[in-house]
């Protein structure tokens, strides 16, 4: 998620509402947490997308994430 | 704001959410990996060196040091590889490399296998393992350029 995001940062996630697109989520998956951008929605699922496109491991390998695995969204970085 | 969140996030529970890139994204180099390898076999060496008999105190010392040090760089060159393996190289390259997978496998193998023993032979075999992979980053490497380049040539 590198430039907006570097190994050490710390956000605040914001679990009371889905994240739109665009805005940074965090989902599980395979019982660990991961954080992607939102790059589509479709019928309760979501396409994500690393920032750093050419070696993120993102929605294009593991494919869509369900609603239901959506933590929250990232409203904070500090 | 920004130090009181901090401190916030020191108190309350945090979880490590991945973001599925490596350290840091981008960043692929062998050379970590051959650096630990090359690092084995000088332990190796080192370890041959002392006498075998009548060992001193200090010679003692000497030889539980080089064969930890041993140990650590046999796993950190396993790991090393773990990560070129598994997050670099993509399924395209197999066909720049038909016997990537064995290739690995079998360089994991002997850090293994030196970690296990003390032997010269496996650890020259580990350095040329690794110099293999290490050939074979950076033609995948030059392939990406080179790829790279042809496509801002034809967008242009």
């Amino acid at each position: 998620m590198i430039p907006f995001l570097n190994p050490g940062d710390e956000v605040i996630v914001w679990k009371h509402s889905k994240p739109k697109i665009g805005d940074i989520a965090v989902f599980k998956k395979d019982n660990k947490f991961y954080i992607k951008r939102v790059k589509k929605t479709e019928n309760g699922k979501y396409f994500v997308l690393g920032d750093n496109e050419k070696e993120s491991i993102d929605s294009r390998k593991f494919g869509w994430i369900d609603k239901k695995d959506i933590i929250g969204k990232v409203i904070y970085k500090i | 704001m920004r130090q009181l969140l901090s401190i916030f996030t020191r108190i309350l529970p945090t979880q490590i959410a991945y973001a599925h890139c490596d350290v840091p994204c981008g960043i692929y180099d062998p050379k970590p990996a051959q650096i630990a390898a090359a690092t084995v076999l000088k332990m190796v060496q080192k370890i041959n060196d002392l006498p075998k008999e009548n060992l001193t105190v200090g010679d003692r010392n000497s030889f539980v040091r080089m064969v930890l040090i041993k140990e650590e760089h046999a796993r950190k060159c396993k790991e090393e590889l773990l990560i070129l393996w598994t997050d670099y190289f993509k399924p395209e390259h197999i066909l720049l490399f038909p016997n990537l997978h064995e290739i690995f496998w079998k360089a994991a193998k002997l850090c293994s296998k030196n970690k296990q023993e003390v032997s010269l032979e496996g650890a020259q075999e580990l350095v040329k393992a690794v110099d293999e992979i290490a050939s074979m980053f950076a033609k995948a490497a030059s392939n990406a350029i080179k790829t790279e380049a042809a496509l801002n040539k034809k967008s242009s």
